[in-house]
């Protein structure tokens, strides 16, 4: 029989305190660069009523969330997503029309995922959500912010993709086809399936002006000049030229932060249209096969609480973010270590913790035990510099180099404070 | 250039990858039928072979441990693996069909028992018909079910038929055509565009070439 108690279940982890100090350093660096763009942190509950994530045509399906029951009977689930809760909170602070909203998280989300047997249920998400703008200037930020937040992990060889949802959405208006229809068309589309999307566009009923343009839709991606020459001529209607000059402003403000070797286009990104409104974003680091950061622009989300206010914004996948530095060999792994173990006998114990306590005070990592218990801070690893405290003059024993000295502990404390070793990473 | 790797479903869909790509220019020279090794490098050896079972072809491209996939469109179909599917390579083509050892009448009131090794698509298609149905997973001669009375129609995939007028089988309907299809990892095609587009093209300057004579020959 397996004993459960031993184990974890499938796609969550224990984070180890070396692991656990890497992320804390890259989300602090993530943290960093939204606080420098004016966002301020927020949290939501870990668990919110089910019909708040039915309500929003949303991104996640039914299944994919953790579901409990309350005390009253009602459906509440495990934070799927983050994005619908700011919406709902941003939604409570009233019309904001005249005023923005700029927030920042990085909390975990829990989802239940089916289709691959190794991905996460529990992963940790950092992002950005701008409300209140409908301009070019805030998605052209939200980018930068992303592309800044992959430089700030010392990551450079990293591309972000720019869709456009209102595109396609424009597209279809030119075709008479049921939604069924549209969803394959769609799926085909997204997966880049030149030939089926052309085979599909041949049984329409439709012009061959129009036909084209389907055709086409899975080509348009790559360098943003080449998409915007090629996408130029495919525009049928007001929403897609809307569309494709919104995408060329966004682009261009992207520029003007210098960031545009870092971008690329794609119009056939139109997984996620139910929810997106505009620009789209998805982010990659290179030689890892999943995507770190997704957002774009979702106009219609904070109306469904009802005030009528724009939003933008981006999510990064703290741990995929991670996995991928791990293998790009950009994760430091040098783990903290205690800078001096105080060993006492009885007697001196409070000698050794007066001393430990002005160690302490000029941000020295201190531990102190009995000194019986000598042989444990020998063996580990972790600890730099072992003192001993007894009836004598302390003696400091340095395990790197091996030597030992005695000392007062004026003389101690004068040989700390004046050195300017870094003695480990706090 | 970047390195790709390349993953081909082991068996027929393999060789005739091999094949293909050995036109377009794409050599390995240490590849042979009976090689039993699993990982070949190109002669510049900047591309990667790596021979896995066809099932997991969908797995290793979608999780970026292989950048291409040469794999069947049923896999595809009983995955839906969230990948780039390019081109339709031509070889390796069948049917996805439904058989059974009598008539069949559909939408009878009584629960169909189907049995086959792609449930998935058997539920996708029977819900489509609005067909309610148990169904039995098989690993393999799933011909036998019905045969056997373990079931009443199957779902599977046939070349010629052969197999299953032997045993006493008969078509019941055709549910999709199959071939094998070159896959692309979402992140890899934007990552390593130009290399990969560089395959793809060459591939399918390839197909061109041997579609118009197959026009000619007919």
């Amino acid at each position: 029989m397996v004993r459960l108690e031993n184990l974890i279940p499938q796609g969550v982890q224990d984070t180890h305190s070396n692991v656990y100090e890497v992320k804390e350093k890259i989300i602090s660096n993530i943290k960093q660069v939204f606080k420098a763009f004016g966002y301020r942190q927020i949290l939501t509950p870990t668990f919110e009523y089910y019909d708040l994530f039915l309500k929003a045509k949303r991104t996640i399906r039914k299944d994919e969330m953790f579901k409990l029951i309350d005390e009253k009977g009602e459906i509440l689930v495990l934070r799927p997503d983050i994005t619908t809760p700011i919406a709902r909170l941003a939604a409570s602070y009233g019309n904001q029309k005249d005023n923005r909203l700029k927030f920042f998280y990085s909390t975990n989300i829990f989802r239940i995922n089916r289709e691959n047997n190794c991905s996460r249920k529990e992963f940790t998400q950092a992002g950005i959500e701008y409300i209140g703008n409908n301009s070019e200037d805030a998605d052209g930020e939200i980018c930068a912010a992303a592309i800044d937040c992959f430089l700030s992990c010392s990551i450079t060889d990293f591309k972000i993709d720019l869709g456009q949802a209102a595109f396609f959405k424009g597209l279809v208006k030119e075709i008479n086809i049921d939604n069924e229809e549209i969803k394959m068309l769609k799926n085909l589309i997204e997966h880049k399936n030149f030939a089926e999307v052309k085979e599909i566009s041949r049984k329409l009923n439709v012009s061959e002006k129009v036909k084209n343009v389907i055709d086409k839709m899975p080509y348009l991606y790559g360098d943003a000049c080449k998409v915007f020459d090629m996408a130029k001529d495919l525009v049928l209607n007001k929403e897609m030229e809307d569309s494709l000059l919104n995408l060329k402003k966004v682009y261009g403000v992207i520029k003007d932060y210098s960031y545009e070797s870092h971008v690329s286009v794609d119009l056939g990104l139109i997984n996620h249209i139910d929810y997106y409104t505009g620009v789209i974003f998805k982010g990659y680091l290179n030689n890892y096969g999943k995507e770190v950061m997704s957002g774009g622009r979702y106009d219609d989300l904070v109306s469904e609480y009802g005030h009528e206010i724009p939003a933008t914004g981006m999510g990064i996948n703290v741990d995929e973010l991670i996995e991928a530095m791990e293998l790009m060999d950009l994760i430091d792994n040098k783990s903290s270590s205690t800078d001096f173990a105080l060993l006492y006998n009885e007697k001196h114990r409070k000698e050794a913790v007066r001393i430990s306590k002005k160690l302490r005070d000029q941000g020295k990592i201190v531990e102190t035990d009995k000194i019986e218990n000598t042989e444990k801070y020998l063996k580990a690893s972790d600890i730099i510099e072992i003192v001993t405290v007894n009836d004598e003059l302390l003696s400091v024993f340095d395990k790197k180099s091996g030597n030992e000295y005695k000392c007062t502990e004026d003389q101690f404390l004068n040989k700390v404070s004046n050195s300017k070793e870094i003695f480990s990473i706090h | 250039m970047d390195k790709i790797v390349i993953a081909a479903a082991k068996g027929r869909l393999a060789e005739e990858g091999i094949r293909l790509l050995d036109l377009s220019g794409i050599k390995f020279p240490d590849y042979s039928k009976k090689s039993r090794k699993l990982v070949f490098k190109s002669e510049d050896g900047n591309i990667e072979l790596v021979m896995v079972k066809p099932g997991d072809v969908p797995v290793y491209v979608e999780r970026g441990t292989c950048d291409v996939g040469i794999v069947g469109k049923d896999v595809l179909m009983e995955n839906r693996a969230n990948l780039y599917e390019i081109l339709d390579l031509g070889f390796g083509k069948c049917r996805m069909i439904t058989a059974a050892t009598k008539d069949i009448s559909l939408n009878r009131g009584k629960k169909l028992r189907v049995a086959t090794k792609y449930p998935k698509m058997a539920k996708d298609y029977f819900n489509s018909k609005g067909e309610m149905i148990d169904i039995i997973k098989l690993n393999g001669s799933v011909e036998l079910a019905p045969v056997m009375g373990l079931s009443d129609i199957i779902v599977d995939i046939v070349e010629t038929g052969k197999t299953l007028k032997e045993n006493g089988l008969y078509i019941v309907d055709t549910i999709c055509d199959l071939s094998a299809r070159l896959v692309v990892n979402k992140v890899s095609f934007k990552t390593k565009t130009e290399t990969i587009e560089k395959i793809v093209k060459s591939v399918e300057a390839i197909l061109g070439k041997e579609r118009e004579i197959n026009i000619e020959n007919n």
